[in-house]
Order: structure tokens, then sequence, then C-alpha cells
């Protein structure tokens, strides 16, 4: 057996317990970016850039502040080309941010409640066993808000902007839970053991498979937003996966989980 | 890297032109389950699975209903009835295929509109071999009636229901691969390629009013329906390993989902 491919992104996780300001969270995202083995690289004025993978592909963002409780945050392709630019709202309470970094994605998550989150993530899908570079609008990403600081109309779990043929639209990208149509399936717990099953998260663009994300997995909804499991990923190999908030659209209720260290 | 665990049992397939009698679909099924197969037959023309360690079985009773109708139930290790249910030939001869293995037999009848008759237990995998309690499905194309089923399509299966004891027709599990909510699976990558997935099981929790997963069918998988009915072809399942997996035809297909069932051969 081996480790599934979409697996060996590192991943790296921190909390900010009490997030007062945004500026905190480009601070801390700068510290994991930039400690990761296959480092981001910090080229000043807000600008993160992906490392550079085997296959020459990444992407970089751009942070810009905008009060103490809301964040810009623009991504763009290897080529320049704004995938998306838009914000995020923390509380002005001090509540927990949470913040994943692989070298292939990142994902900032500030808590609203218990089970909800304002969110921005994005990155670059894993084309494996297909050639990384068969094309070359491999890449993701969502704004809980638009620049005019609006909520978007979808932010559910997998509701991202990739590539429509044309442009990077927002659309349901995220599958590959088995799932039944209407309400007929509705569970991911094993109906043997009661044991929660995961399943890889497929992305797609213009309606075909396109790769899976780096460090993702679906869950059962049944599982608590921000418990972490160990999940078995091979034989006698374990990694830690964190559920985040938000179930995706339409039919089937799964969660997602992010790889943790 | 290794051969997926429900792609790794045995197998067996058989392919018999020219059916006039079912008669003869049962003495091949004999011959396939029982004779080269480790299924046993308590009855004539009753075909049982290998009981589990913990003594769980299921079974087919096939018999003649007429020269071409076939009487296909299931039933389970309690004596539960899955579904008693009934498959036709043409009165001029029908291929039939059958696809069989230690936990499967899976008939392809050949017709216009292709017939299905199969009895399937579930590879829990990685999950304890002998822990669910009912990991079966099974269906008909036609009632005892001879009548048609109702959602003849691939993802539909007699299962076990929220009441226990009585199964039902429940939709097994689907991906919904497709970037909106209106194309569900294209099984294609976006390169062009087919994608494979397996097809899994599901049934109702035991003391819950759902329907969750309970692993995958063996040596069964799931393509997209570009792929026509009878087509074969060889699929790596592991680094430099490829298998040889059949397109079936009778209930091989769903038109929403735009899926095809393809099962082992080679």
């Amino acid at each position: 057996m081996a480790v599934p491919h979409q697996f060996t992104d590192e991943a790296a996780h921190s909390r900010l317990a009490a997030c007062t300001d945004v500026s905190e969270i480009e601070t801390e995202f700068a510290a994991l970016a930039t400690g990761l083995t296959d480092p981001w690289t910090d080229s000043g004025g807000g600008v993160y850039v992906s490392p550079v993978d085997a296959d020459g592909r990444w992407f970089d963002l751009t942070f810009a502040r905008q009060s103490a409780t809301n964040m810009d945050v623009k991504m763009r392709t290897s080529a320049g080309t704004t995938v998306l630019q838009g914000r995020f709202q923390k509380p002005a309470t001090n509540d927990p941010v949470d913040i994943f970094v692989g070298n292939h994605y990142y994902d900032i998550e500030a808590w609203l409640t218990t089970s909800s989150s304002e969110r921005a993530e994005g990155g670059i899908v894993d084309l494996y066993p297909e050639s990384q570079t068969y094309y070359d609008q491999y890449y993701y990403c969502i704004t809980h808000r638009t620049t005019l600081d609006a909520a978007r109309a979808n932010v559910a779990r997998g509701y991202v902007f990739a590539w429509d043929g044309a442009a990077y639209t927002q659309d349901n990208h995220w599958w590959g839970c088995p799932e039944g149509r209407a309400t007929t399936y509705d569970t991911m717990l094993s109906a043997a053991t009661g044991l929660p099953l995961f399943f890889h998260v497929y992305h797609s663009v213009q309606n075909a498979f396109a790769g899976r994300v780096y460090n993702y997995l679906w869950a059962t909804p049944e599982l608590t937003p921000w418990a972490t499991f160990s999940v078995p990923v091979d034989n006698g190999v374990n990694y830690n996966f964190m559920v985040v908030p938000r179930v995706p659209y339409s039919s089937g209720v799964p969660r997602a989980m992010i790889r943790v260290p | 890297m290794a051969v997926p665990h429900f792609l790794d049992w045995g197998f067996r397939y058989l392919s018999t032109a020219g059916i006039t009698d079912v008669n003869t679909i049962i003495s091949d099924l004999q011959s396939e389950l029982v004779t080269n197969g480790d299924w046993s037959e308590p009855s004539a023309g009753v075909y049982m699975m290998n009981p589990s360690t913990s003594g769980k079985f299921a079974q087919i009773t096939t018999s003649r209903v007429s020269a071409t109708r076939m009487q296909f139930k299931c039933s389970d290790y309690l004596g539960n009835t899955m579904y008693d249910g009934t498959v036709d030939i043409n009165a001029a001869g029908s291929e039939v295929r059958y696809f069989t293995g230690e936990y499967y037999c899976y008939i392809d009848v050949q017709r216009t509109t292709p017939e299905a008759a199969f009895l399937i237990r579930s590879d829990p995998y990685p999950e304890p071999e002998d822990m669910d309690t009912f990991p079966y499905c099974c269906w008909a194309f036609r009632n005892s009636a001879g009548t048609a089923t109702a959602n003849n399509t691939l993802h539909y299966s007699f299962v076990m229901g929220a009441t226990t004891g009585t199964y039902g027709a429940f939709q097994q599990c689907n991906y919904n691969t497709g970037s909106d909510n209106t194309v569900y699976f294209s099984g294609l990558s976006h390169s062009g390629a087919y994608m494979f997935l397996p097809m899994w099981m599901a049934h109702y929790r035991s003391g819950t009013a759902t329907l969750g997963p309970c692993g995958r069918w063996p040596n069964t998988l799931m393509g997209p329906d570009l792929i026509a009915a009878g087509t074969e072809l060889d699929i790596p399942v592991d680094t430099g390993v490829t298998q040889t997996f059949k397109a079936i035809g009778a209930h091989g297909t769903d038109g929403t989902w735009n899926t095809r069932l393809l099962l082992r051969k080679a």
C-alpha cells in the first residue's frame, strides 16, 4: 500500500485562540507557510508565494487588512491571473481563528459560532495519477465575502471558484463521497460498526473529474466541527484531520476535514 | 501499492448463448457456483453462499416457472426473504452472462432490454469481515408475477430496511461528481480518460432511520455510461496490474447518474 498521493502535501495548522485583529492572522499564516520544509516565500507587502512544485505549479496570495475585523485576500495563478479576490470577517469578539497551510493550499477559518465560520481558502488540486500539467487551470478559491463585503450567495463547502472553460466562476466543484439521491442516503457512518467512514474530495471542472483536493477528506455530517480524528491512510499510517464547518451544497451532507499535524 | 481489497476476490465468468429453456440457466449456476465455486446446494436449485465464520449467508432459490421464465428468490441466513423475483429469456433463445465469485452472483440476460438478477455480499474491508448483520443486496428484473420491478436502474437494490427483517428497494451509493447540479456523474477525467469508482452498498443501520454504507461490491467498478454494454476493458488496479472488466447491460446503467456497472471477467 502507500499513502494516497493527495496526502503527501505538508500539513501545518495553528489556532489563534483569541484573535483581536486580522493582522494577527497574516502574521500567523506567514509563520506557518514559511516554516514548511518546502516553504512559501514572503515577498513583502502581504504577498505570499506558494512553493513551486516539481511540475512548476504555484500560486500567490495577497493579504490586505481592511479593518481589525476584515481581511481582503486575492489569489492569483502562476501566470498572474486573478482566480478570486474577496474578504472574510471575524467577529468583534475575540473568537478563535484556525489556519491550515500546505504546499498547495491554505484555509483560514474565522469562527462565528462553535459550528460555523467565515473562511478564505484556495489552492491547487492534485491531478495524480494523470499528469499534473495536462491542463493549466488547476486552481480553486473561495472567500466568504466579496470585495464589497457582501456575503456570497453560497459559501457551502465545495462551492468554490474554479475553471468553467472560460473563466474562474463559482459552482459546486467538489464531490466524491458516495451519496444517494434525495434523502435516501444520509450518513457516512458504517452500517455495521457505526464508525465514521471518510472519502476523498474530488475536484471537478466542466462536469469532469479534475483531481483531488490536497489534504482534505469528506466526513459524515454527524461529526462535530473542530473535532480532530486520527484517520488511517495506509497500513499502519494514521494522519490527523480536523472537521471544519459548513456542509456542501445540494444533496448529500458530508463535512470536510483538513489534515493537521 | 496493492490491489484494492474489493477487487482481490476470486471470480468466474461464463457466457452461454442461445438459451431457450431456463433450466439451462439453473444448471449453469450449479456449475459456476457449486461445481467450480465454493457455494453449496442444500437442495435442488438452491444455491447458498459459503457461510461466514459466524454462520451468516444468503442464498438463491431458482426454479423453472416456464421455459422462458426463471424464479430468482433471495433470502438471508435468518430466513428473511430479500426479494422473490423472476427473469425472462427470449423464446427464440438468449445469451446469458454469469459473473460469479465467493460472495456474488450476477446474471446479465441479453434481450432487447437486458434483464438482471443478482445476489451480492459487500466487502466491508477495512472493517471486520463478519461484523455486519445484513451485508447483502439483491435484485431481479421482474417480480414473482413476471411484471417488471420498479426502478430497474443501476443504483437500486433490495437491502435491509428500517424495519428489522424487512428488505426494501433503496438507492445505493452514487457518486455525484459533476461540477453543477444537473450533471451528476461524468465518469470522465477532464483529460477525457475514463474514471472508475467502487460501487458502494448501503443498508439501514439497526435501530436508526438512516441508510449507511456497508462496504463495496466485490470485483465491481462503476464507470461512465459512455461505455457500451458488453465492452471489455483492461483497467489498472495497482502499479503494473490490470484486470479485465465487462460492462453490464442489465441493471447496469442509470440515466440520471450516467453510470455503467462493470464486473470482473478476467
